[in-house]
């Protein structure tokens, strides 16, 4: 039976240390809600969304109220549109109308996000692709919820360059058609590579084509329950480190398993994976780059931060695998800029570039993610640094992501205010040293020499 | 009584006795006429100042309510009463929210924290 000392340990977690589910996120496919007129497909897709998911807002808190375990986040995930539209959308304002009824249908269900607005095309665009990719400023503009993503790369495929490109343009357009916002389009915006179907994280989520017609997804978080692990171990040697993390990894996974299973029971619906991501948030407690600290770092971005995050990394993944038999999505930690106060911190204190959060991405979970860059930066640099961030993935065989915002009026120094969830952030400098003649060159970089495994 | 093996197995067999003959005047009961009920365990903590009757009004809300006790322990974390109590509550008069509901109000009347959780989120958590 239960013993008093781990029930007080697990309500420690939870009340002071920030444990919570991020997110429970349905997935449902809308490949059956395509047709040749718009109108049709937006009322199918309306009626999908209603009948699927009403229930879901109300059973998160259903289940957080019995578990006494805070869910922050219930969201839906939805096949890319690009796909469902590709019949009946000769121009972008009709992906917007799209756009605009995942919205009114988000709002109705009261999911405070919905991802999905996508495209894959890691290794070219079809018309609606393109189309779809080109709307993406006004439909961000438009909506209040939907975010959106296009993967333009991937391990087996190589990297779409022409698609690198136009969307160094498209982010540029998105900041500046929500420029009155701070450009905050952006924020709901991500560029891909080798995204997975089942992520359950916005900006990046989608519905994946290899999924089933709907499935629950569950991102755990708790970064402030690890660091709170390491206080105690300040002066152990590595074995204890990794044994700690681990040890704390599961603890937190399986919170996230129950969850998730109650979620998929209480719903009808089949379980999907758990994302054991270290997801933080701007409230206090809840770093990642605590956790780095409390590793021995002065700031994140110090010499030895790459090694770090590799440890803390991994470490998650083990201790997570033991705590679940499906897990996915991009599982391992999340080194946002805007939304980790420690993160922030460090890029004040001067001690953390773009360059070393570029390394970090290398052994981290995903990729450069809400970092502010000035307004007046180029497309083409842009697209050389999603082109950077891509190639790392595709030669890394991972998922990296990057989702950057250059805010139209702003200058190194300044301070973007995105509030929620999405935190602030001091503008960075990006290398300002031209790459257009080589982000100008059409076609797409072929996949790396280890990808062919057949 | 903490560690005290038989009576746990004591108390939890008389339970499983109890089990097999579901009220079919209760209102979750009739669901499960003539299957045999399963156990549903919820675990309270009370957390707080000391006071004489913590024990006999979260007793006496238990009782009023159809919740029967499996287990109680105590310690004291920094100068703080804790309490946990393992109970059943697969007989519950009322919907599980809103005993908690009542629970948690029962608490504020008298300055103390008390949580009603499944006990699910334990044992995941803290059993391989």
């Amino acid at each position: 039976m239960i013993n008093i000392s781990e029930v007080i340990e697990t309500n420690r977690m939870i009340q002071d240390e920030n444990l919570d589910v991020r997110t429970i996120t349905m997935g449902v496919s809308l490949l059956d809600c395509a047709d040749s007129r718009v109108d049709v497909v937006c009322g199918k897709i309306r009626e999908k969304l209603l009948r699927l998911a009403s229930k879901l807002v109300a059973t998160g808190e259903e289940i957080s109220r019995d578990f006494g375990i805070p869910i922050v986040n219930k969201r839906i995930s939805v096949t890319p549109i690009a796909l469902v539209g590709a019949a009946c959308c000769r121009a972008p304002e009709e992906y917007v109308e799209i756009a605009r009824t995942l919205d009114a249908a988000a709002a109705e269900l009261g999911v405070n996000f919905l991802g999905g607005y996508s495209a894959v095309v890691s290794k070219g665009m079809t018309a609606s692709d393109e189309l779809l990719i080109r709307s993406i400023p006004e439909a961000l503009a438009a909506t209040e919820r939907i975010c959106s993503s296009v993967n333009v790369g991937s391990t087996k495929a190589g990297l779409d360059m022409d698609a690198i490109r136009l969307m160094g343009e498209i982010v540029k357009a998105t900041a500046e058609r929500t420029a009155d916002r701070d450009s905050l389009g952006c924020a709901k915006l991500v560029v891909l590579c080798n995204a997975p179907d089942d992520n359950p994280f916005m900006a990046g989520a989608f519905h994946g084509v290899t999924e089933a017609d709907a499935v629950i997804n569950v991102g755990v978080s708790g970064p402030g329950v690890v660091k709170y692990a390491l206080e105690h171990i300040r002066e152990a040697d590595f074995e204890t480190l990794c044994e700690t993390i681990k040890k704390t990894a599961f603890k937190i996974t399986r919170v996230g398993q129950l969850v998730a299973q109650e979620a998929s029971r209480r719903l009808g619906v089949p379980f999907g994976i758990i994302d054991l991501s270290l997801a933080p948030t701007p409230a206090v407690g809840d770093s990642v780059a605590d956790i780095l600290k409390e590793i021995g770092l002065e700031h994140p971005g110090a010499p030895g931060t790459t090694a770090a995050l590799a440890l803390l990394n991994d470490q998650v993944k083990k201790g997570g695998v033991m705590a679940s038999s499906y897990v996915g999505g991009l599982s391992g930690a999340f080194i946002p800029v805007s939304e980790d106060q420690g993160m922030i911190d460090a890029v004040n204190a001067g001690a953390l570039t773009i360059e070393k959060l570029e390394a970090m991405t290398c052994v981290c979970s995903v990729g450069l993610d809400m970092i502010a860059i000035p307004g007046e930066t180029s497309a083409a640099s842009i697209a050389g640094l999603i082109a950077d961030e891509a190639a790392i993935g595709m030669v890394n065989q991972k998922t990296t992501a990057v989702r950057i915002i250059p805010v139209v009026g702003k200058g190194v120094g300044d301070r973007v205010e995105f509030g929620g969830l999405l935190g602030h952030a001091p503008v960075m400098p990006l290398n300002r040293f031209d790459c257009s003649r080589f982000v100008g060159r059409r076609g797409r970089i072929p996949a790396p020499i280890h990808s062919f495994k057949n | 009584m903490r560690g005290d093996s038989s009576f746990e197995r004591k108390k939890t067999f008389k339970n499983f006795r109890k089990s097999f003959t579901p009220s079919p005047f209760h209102p979750r009961g009739r669901r499960f006429y003539g299957i045999i009920q399963p156990m549903d365990k919820a675990v309270i903590t009370v957390v707080g100042k000391d006071t004489v009757g913590i024990l006999a009004r979260v007793c006496t809300y238990l009782a009023e309510n159809g919740v029967n006790i499996l287990d109680i322990s105590q310690t004291v974390v920094q100068d703080f009463f804790n309490m946990m109590m393992i109970v059943d509550v697969a007989g519950c008069a009322k919907p599980f929210d809103s005993f908690g509901m009542g629970l948690s109000q029962l608490g504020m009347n008298m300055g103390l924290k008390i949580r009603c959780q499944k006990a699910a989120i334990f044992e995941k958590m803290h059993r391989i």
